[in-house]
């Protein structure tokens, strides 16, 4: 333990030279920025800004890469939560809550308590990183592809429990989704679903989906009616939480904080699930879970930690193990590698001045972006104030550059449009896009899994259940179902009882 | 026949479509799974909940409230979702013929004339700076190698 403060100690050393200051604050305002900008995401931007670093030392490079990564789950908030279009994959679920806190004139609180919860689960996750990297890493390290197929299902069970419509039409859209994911190569170099067309044989683009089902399609939707109205009728006041949205967030971010950061360290888009198991298990704790969907504060808070912790536990099996578990991930471990440096067991006593330095500059990078977002928010609310009419070409704009952007290719550009009338005809339908965006991220990593296992078990399906961890997380998934099958049916009850009693 | 019965068919038909395909890629086997096992897979439980879907739709079960609502809740919807959705058609096949600042500023007069109903002088000072602005953040400042005009400005 002793060891772990004297490390800090150093690597506080080296993150508050002038020049680490300078560039972890950079990292922090660029990722904020890229996170409010829909469409440009943080792997783009890192990869982008890759050649910038090529002229400094390792370790002031990783600070300012790494200080955009989360920076990014900062800022991926406010757009979630001002224009109901998720600036990052992980704050899509903040959507749901963030939107309607907003609809209600109660923006700055929602604003407000994704930031602190941002704050206390980053500066926490940054803690944990710290003290239990390596037996966390060696814990997830036990995990094999039956594990790892069961965690997915539970994830997109979760999620298709928690959509505010039918479950079978969630199970449906998440259905939809995971074949939008299996356009492409497959893990054994066959091309499926790409139908010869050169553009989809790495794959339908994550970023013109997201544009289209979370952009376009809610721009159309608002179309239909003659706009003349603000966005937001209500004036916007109190930026900070008050002591009621504090008392019903006190849990979640507590809560959203361990999901997060216990879910960042497996492999796959682990802050977005971490948002949506957090925002499932706040709403199944609730005493009036009601509200979620409607605006309630906890549907903020607990996401918000959850991804920002996320980001600490992303960085474990990268710094102890050199595995890479998401493409933001990868793109840092190309930037180590660029620099020299081996991410990977030998880096904590090959390069103690990169592994310290960095965990330093992200207690540091936390409490800079609490300062950025707070009086940011301001400007961002103020950008509410926009007439619509002005809003949604400019919403549009930034989906179009974000959507091309992203490969420099015009087809991204149709599936972006495709996707905007296939969100606007799911709305129309009582369909739910988180799923299926949900399913479409996790297909590789679930299909791969599944075959795994498979070929791991010599074609027994029965891995799934013998396996312990498996089955528990199995049997998990299949509680969440049969709690929605028996809600139904005692609701059905009930209304049966009340219409023969109305008779009677 | 109500929404909710044509997207059950719908999606059931985008099940088979999916199913039949994947019968053209190696199956594989449980032993070694190939490319078109898990899709083929997938397609067959999607076929099956919305067979199970389509089955309460005509047994009168109201699945959720959406169905309760107007495709459209006015009469100026459809000339609105139509004239954004050619907008949206319009600047991406405009985009690399004309250049992006250009595309950008007709796309901005467009919607802002058409669907957000200013006046012309307005929308024209809307898009001239909306187009010189993007221009100078996507393309200068952060250097997004836009699509190149075919008249080469």
């Amino acid at each position: 333990m002793m060891d772990v403060f004297q490390n800090m100690l150093t690597g506080f050393g080296i993150a508050v030279t002038p020049m680490n200051l300078i560039l972890c604050l950079a990292g922090c305002f660029v990722g904020t920025l890229i996170g409010v900008l829909p469409g440009i995401g943080p792997a783009a931007t890192i990869a982008l800004l890759l050649p910038v670093t090529f002229n400094l030392p390792p370790a002031p490079a990783i600070i300012m890469l790494s200080g955009i990564f989360y920076g990014a789950m900062y800022g991926g908030s406010t757009t979630a939560i001002l224009v109901n279009i998720p600036g990052e994959a992980a704050s899509a679920i903040t959507c749901i809550d963030g939107y309607q806190m907003a609809r209600k004139g109660r923006a700055g609180p929602a604003l407000g308590i994704a930031a602190f919860g941002s704050f206390i689960a980053g500066t926490f996750g940054v803690f944990l990183l710290m003290l239990v990297a390596p037996p966390v890493a060696e814990a997830a390290l036990k995990f094999g592809p039956p594990e790892i197929f069961s965690v997915m299902v539970l994830g997109l069970t979760i999620l298709s429990y928690l959509s505010s419509g039918s479950l079978l039409k969630a199970f449906i859209i998440a259905l939809v989704g995971l074949f939008v994911g299996m356009v492409g190569i497959d893990i054994a170099g066959i091309y499926r679903f790409t139908f010869g067309i050169p553009d989809f044989f790495d794959g339908i683009g994550l970023v013109p989906v997201l544009m289209g089902l979370f952009g376009v399609a809610e721009v159309l939707l608002n179309l239909e009616q003659i706009i003349t109205r603000q966005v937001f009728e209500s004036k916007i006041k109190g930026l900070l939480p008050n002591r009621e949205d504090w008392k019903l967030s006190a849990l979640p971010i507590v809560r959203g904080t361990f999901i997060g950061f216990l879910l960042g360290v497996i492999p796959g888009p682990s802050n977005t699930i971490s948002s949506f198991v957090s925002y499932a298990m706040e709403k199944r704790l609730s005493k009036s879970p009601e509200r979620f969907g409607k605006g309630a504060i906890e549907g903020v808070a607990g996401p918000e930690s959850a991804n920002n912790s996320a980001c600490a536990g992303n960085f474990i099996p990268v710094l102890t193990l050199g595995i890479p578990t998401s493409a933001v991930m990868a793109v840092i471990m190309g930037a180590f590698i660029i620099h020299g440096v081996t991410p990977g067991p030998l880096l904590i006593k090959n390069n103690p001045d990169i592994f310290w330095g960095t965990i330093a500059s992200m207690y540091i990078g936390n409490i800079m972006l609490l300062i950025l977002n707070l009086p940011l928010i301001g400007i961002w609310v103020r950008v509410l104030k926009v007439p619509y009419g002005i809003l949604f070409p400019l919403i549009l704009l930034f989906c179009f550059v974000g959507a091309y952007a992203n490969n420099n290719s015009l087809a991204e550009l149709n599936v972006m449009i495709f996707f905007g009338l296939v969100g606007y005809l799911m709305k129309k339908t009582g369909f739910e896009p988180a799923p299926l965006v949900m399913a479409y991220i996790l297909c590789p990593f679930l299909e791969e899994a599944f075959r795994q296992s498979l070929i791991k078990s010599h074609g027994d399906f029965s891995i799934f259940v013998t396996r312990p961890i498996s089955a528990a997380i199995l049997g998990l998934a299949l509680a969440v179902i049969l709690t929605n099958v028996f809600s139904g049916m005692k609701q059905r009850r009930m209304n049966l009882l009340r219409k023969l009693k109305e008779e009677a | 026949m109500n929404r909710e019965k044509i997207t059950g068919i719908f999606l059931f038909g985008l099940g088979l479509a999916v199913f039949l395909k994947s019968l053209t890629y190696p199956l594989g086997t449980l032993r070694k799974p190939g490319g078109g096992l898990f899709p083929l897979m997938a397609s067959v439980l999607l076929m099956g909940l919305c067979a199970l879907l389509t089955l309460q739709v005509f047994r009168g079960k109201e699945l959720d409230k959406s169905s309760q609502f107007p495709f459209f809740p006015e009469k100026e919807a459809p000339r609105r979702i139509l004239l954004g959705f050619a907008g949206l058609l319009g600047y991406r096949y405009l985009l690399p013929v004309i250049g992006f600042a250009p595309s950008t500023g007709v796309f901005i007069f467009f919607l802002s004339r058409f669907l957000g109903k200013y006046g012309r002088g307005v929308s024209i000072l809307f898009a001239v700076l909306t187009a010189v602005a993007a221009y100078f953040l996507f393309q200068v400042w952060l250097k997004i190698p836009m699509p190149r005009p075919v008249f080469g400005f």
